[in-house]
Parts: structure tokens; C-alpha cells; sequence
């Protein structure tokens, strides 16, 4: 390319102009609020009547909001669970075509965000996936499995992946790659990584979950499958009960965090990239992951060689307690303080329809058939 | 010619007055909330939109604004006025704001979003839904997404310029104010940051 036609590239390029005024009306609030600008002694704030009369009626206030959701919280994430399990096993889906739609959205990777409509039959004996865009309504796949054989639409961003017989997204990076070890209780993720060196270095980044619970699945199973899952977990905690002021609902909420750290390692992608992982985490979990600080990674050879940074996962469980629904399902993940990454499946809509044919008639959608049947769920 | 001259020296009679009035009105900031407010107005939406065009990530442009705006009031005691705009100061701050970002981030392609605790009881609100508005208005500008990606590739000083230059339209002179840098060496940053990006170009395409 030219230097000229770069510079009548961007030249031609608008960037976008971005008009917050919430947001700095927000901002603006609090820096004038903040520290800097009080000049009012804290002696005479706090000795003033009106601030003693008002400090009185905010903590009535705050008893009186929490006093209720002390006296209705629930025993135990297990106990909601439980319930959860006999209120969804309850529906007869005999028969029924089992439909769902749920919106899936991952920040921090670039992706836009998903929403995904299945009709399932006779436990996925049959089943129809159409994902669109949030954003744009666009159809990104339409697919149907029946017995074995797979149909898709011919423009489908969504394709059958031979190798590993599931549904994969044909724009994937090859890149992404996941292995699990029962052994040591990790998971690792590999993921591609978009290096700010110039020239840019082809590097990997390899995600090392310890006391893994891979969410990912979730997205292919239905509401009963999961919770299933989740009750052999033993580390979801009950966190609160909140009502959310955006749906109304009265949400549940469970957390799961791990008791010991997963770890993010930057590595050259030229060679034996899962070798180089799988010793780093050979060498990590011989101390079965605990005490270990930036110290321990400098005290040893190969680690002191890598690039590790110690993360920790969380996993949010918000249920519908109303509904006796699971209503979202987020992962988390943390370096100190900053969430870097972050995972949400909300379930938006959940219904039991009569059978009928045309539902999941490929003819009617003009799908074609694939090689290939992928594993659903 | 003669038309012009008078032009000129009015726009620079203009351009004094203002520096002199703003000039007054940092001093005042110094102490005042609505002096301090004053500024804020003035270049908020210019900080802000120079941080998203920077990172192409509306949450965490609005973090890096916040906290350039919060270290510029912590650090407006300090502020020497040399005849330079004050939003040249703005811009430096907001500069290392992001680079000091990437700096601290880098083994991570991922980026922070907003609280999460808080995010998870609290309402959304109307600042939270225009962020998702403005976050949908960015996805939709597939020119400057796929441009940036190739930017956001470079050393932080060239996408500095690039950005200053292109997208934010500042001329030279401008630019050497907020870098702190010679007009000369700002010419020869663009240049080289230019032919830097003609080749991540050029490898992309035959990619």
C-alpha cells in the first residue's frame, strides 16, 4: 500500500464521537463531591444536628431494608438447588418440544454478543439452534440435528468441527484449544494473544484453572442438566438475596470461588507451547498450587522464564426465586482487584411446546446437510 | 493582504484572550468546585472520546477518563501555566493513563470492565444503558474497529500521534504540545509511525 493512500485512509476514516452526558453528569458529581473540595471541618459535620438527625434516620432506613432479607434468607446453596431441581423435574415434557433462549456475552475477547433460540426433542434426538446477533438480529447459524444427521444454513458462521464432533464457530481461532486434567484438578484454556510488542510476537496465552467448572458446556445443555452439575459442586456458596430494579426480580445469588489460584501464562506460540504448560504446570502443582507468590515463580528456573500472573476465577449463580428458575449464570475472572474477563449466559425464555413437525424441518428453513454430527449437549 | 493581516492579528488577539481567560479560570479551579466544573464542560467530551478512540473499549475508557480527570484535580496544584493550552495537560494525563494501562495489562489481551460486585446488585443505570449504547455504536464502525486493530499494534508513542493526527484532527504544533516534544520530532514520529502501519497493512492483506 502507498503512504498516500494510507494517509487518505485515515484521513477518510470518522472516528465515532461518543455523547455520555449520564455518564458525565456522573462523573462530574463526584469530583466535585470529592475530598478535595471540602473545606467543612469534620468536627463540625459531625456535631452538626441536622447530620446527627440525618445519620439516625439512614441507619433506620438501611435496618429496615435489611432486616427482611436477614429474616427470609435461605439455608443453603444446596437447598436452593434442591429446589430448583424438583420445580424443573416437575415440568411433563413428554412429548413437548422444549424451547429456550438465552443471550450469551463475553467481554473482553471482541466478541459480540449472541442470542441463542434451541427446540429440543425427545433429549436432543432432535434438536434446532438458531444464534443471532444482539445487535444486528443477523442470523449467524441455523442449525438442526436429527438422529445422527446434521443440517445447517449454507451462510452459517457455526460449522460441525470433524475432529472434535461439536459445534464450533467456523471464524475460531485454531489457536483456542482447551485440555483437562483430572489428575492435577486443572483445566487449561489456551487462548490466542493479541501482543502490544511491535513486531507483535506470536505468543499464546495459556490459562491454568485449578478447581475447574467449565461453564462452557452450560451453554449446550438445558436448565436440569446443570443443576444436576452444580449440586456435586462443593464449593457454590449462598451469597444474598437482591432484588434486581432493572427486571424486578427477587434473585438468589450463589458464588463459587476457588480456594486456591489459577494462573495465566504468556508464552512463545513458535514451539511445543502445551509441553512448555504442562511442565510449568507439573512444577506448580507439586506444592498443590497453594503458597505460591511472586517470590516462588522467581525461585525456580522455568518459571522465573515464563510470564505468570496469579488470577482467580468466580462463578455467580443468580436464580429467579420467584420463577424457581435459573435466571443467569456469569464467570468471572480477577488479576487483584480488576475484573479481566467475564462470561454471562442469561436465559431470557423458557417454554414446553406441543410437537410439531415443522419446527424442525430443515426443508422449510433451506438448510443442507453436513458431514459430521456434533455431540449435543 | 491587508484584510488578512487584520484577520490574523484579531485570531491571535482572540487566541491570548482566551489562554488568559482560562488561564484564570485553572486558578480558580485550584479551589473552586464550579470553576473546576467549568474546565470539566469544556473537555470532557474531547478526553473521553480521545481515550476511546485510544482503546476501542467504551468500559474502560470510561475508567481511564474518570481517573484522568480525578489525577488532574490532584495534581492541579502543581500546574505551572506556560502559555499551553490546559487541555494540552489533559491529553498528556490521558495519555499516560492509557499507555500505563497497557503497560500493567499487557500479558493480558483481556480487558477490565466495570465493577463486578456492584454490577451484580445494582440496577442498570442510565449512564450504564448509554455505555451499552455507545458500545453498540462503536461495534457497528467496522472501518475504525478493523483500523484500530492494526494501530493498537504499535509502540504507544506512535499510536499517540496517529491518533492525535487522524482522529482527533490536532495539528503538529498542537501535538508537540501535549507530548512535550519539538514540532520537528512529532513530523518524524508521524512518518515513521505511518511506514510502521503501512506494513502491518501490507501484511494483513497478504495474509
Amino acid at each position: 500500500m502507498k503512504k498516500e493512500k494510507l494517509i487518505e485512509i485515515l484521513q477518510k476514516t470518522d472516528a465515532p464521537q461518543f455523547d455520555t452526558p449520564n455518564a458525565r453528569a456522573q462523573l462530574r458529581r463526584e469530583l466535585l463531591n470529592s475530598s478535595h473540595f471540602r473545606t467543612r471541618s469534620i468536627k463540625a459535620v459531625l456535631l452538626s444536628r441536622g447530620s446527627l438527625a440525618s445519620a439516625f434516620l439512614l441507619g433506620c432506613i438501611v435496618l429496615a431494608l435489611f432486616l427482611p432479607g436477614l429474616f427470609s434468607r435461605p439455608i443453603s446453596a444446596q437447598a436452593l438447588l434442591a429446589n430448583l431441581e424438583s420445580g424443573y423435574s416437575a415440568s411433563d415434557i413428554s412429548g413437548k418440544i422444549h424451547y429456550m433462549k438465552t443471550l450469551l456475552r463475553s467481554f473482553g475477547q471482541h466478541r459480540a454478543p449472541i442470542i441463542e433460540e434451541r427446540w429440543i426433542y425427545n433429549d436432543y434426538a432432535e434438536s434446532r439452534f438458531v444464534m443471532t446477533g444482539q445487535q444486528h438480529a443477523d442470523t449467524l447459524g441455523h442449525i438442526i440435528v436429527k438422529n445422527g444427521v446434521t443440517w445447517l444454513s449454507p451462510n452459517s458462521r457455526f460449522v460441525v468441527d470433524i475432529d472434535t464432533d461439536t459445534l464450533a464457530e467456523s471464524k475460531k481461532d485454531p489457536a483456542i484449544s482447551s485440555q483437562t486434567s483430572a489428575e492435577q484438578n486443572v483445566r487449561i484454556l489456551t487462548l490466542p494473544f493479541h501482543s502490544t510488542e511491535n513486531p507483535p510476537q506470536e505468543q499464546v496465552q495459556a490459562l491454568v484453572l485449578t478447581q475447574p467448572l467449565d461453564i462452557h458446556k452450560f451453554t449446550r445443555q438445558v436448565p436440569l442438566d446443570m443443576i444436576r452439575t452444580l449440586k456435586q459442586d462443593t464449593l457454590l456458596r449462598y451469597d444474598a438475596l437482591i432484588r434486581d430494579k432493572q427486571t424486578s426480580k427477587k434473585l438468589a445469588i450463589l458464588k463459587r470461588s476457588a480456594s486456591i489460584p489459577s494462573f495465566s501464562i504468556i508464552l512463545d506460540s513458535k514451539t511445543g507451547t502445551k509441553e512448555r504448560v504442562d511442565d510449568i504446570v507439573h512444577i506448580l502443582s507439586e506444592t498443590g498450587f497453594r503458597n505460591i507468590d511472586q517470590a516462588f515463580l522467581a525461585s525456580h528456573p522455568l518459571l522465573q522464564a515464563a510470564d505468570i500472573d496469579i488470577v482467580h476465577p468466580q462463578i455467580v449463580i443468580k436464580i429467579d426465586t420467584e420463577e424457581n428458575r435459573v435466571y443467569q449464570i456469569i464467570q468471572s475472572l480477577r488479576s487483584g482487584k480488576e475484573e479481566i474477563g467475564r462470561l454471562e449466559l442469561t436465559f431470557l425464555a423458557e417454554s414446553f411446546i406441543d410437537y410439531d413437525p415443522a419446527v424442525l424441518d430443515e426443508r422449510r428453513f433451506g438448510l443442507q446437510r453436513v458431514e459430521g454430527a456434533p455431540q449435543l449437549p | 493582504m491587508m484584510e488578512d493581516r487584520q484577520s490574523t492579528s484579531i485570531r491571535a488577539a482572540r487566541g491570548a484572550r482566551d489562554l488568559a481567560e482560562e488561564k484564570a479560570l485553572v486558578q480558580r479551579a485550584q479551589k473552586d468546585p464550579a470553576a473546576f466544573g467549568k474546565l470539566f464542560d469544556r473537555y470532557y467530551d474531547d478526553i473521553h472520546n480521545y481515550i476511546i478512540h485510544r482503546t476501542a473499549n467504551i468500559a474502560l475508557a470510561q475508567e481511564l477518563t474518570s481517573n484522568t480527570f480525578y489525577k488532574a484535580l490532584n495534581k492541579l496544584w502543581m500546574f505551572r501555566w506556560k502559555g499551553v493550552p490546559f487541555s494540552a495537560w489533559l491529553y498528556r494525563i490521558a495519555s499516560n493513563e492509557v499507555n500505563g494501562f497497557y503497560r500493567k495489562y499487557k500479558q493480558f489481551h483481556l480487558h477490565p470492565i466495570e465493577d463486578y460486585d456492584e454490577k451484580l446488585i445494582d440496577e442498570l443505570t442510565e449512564a450504564d444503558r448509554e455505555i451499552l449504547a455507545a458500545e453498540e455504536q462503536l461495534a457497528n464502525d467496522v472501518m475504525f474497529v478493523e483500523l484500530h486493530k492494526c494501530i493498537a499494534t504499535l509502540k504507544p508513542r506512535y499510536q499517540e500521534v496517529i491518533t492525535l493526527r487522524f482522529f482527533e484532527g490536532r495539528k503538529i504544533a498542537e501535538i508537540a504540545s501535549i507530548l512535550g516534544k519539538s514540532e520537528g520530532t512529532v513530523k518524524s514520529l508521524l512518518h515513521r509511525s505511518i511506514a510502521k502501519l503501512r506494513e502491518i497493512l501490507d501484511k494483513k492483506e497478504q495474509a
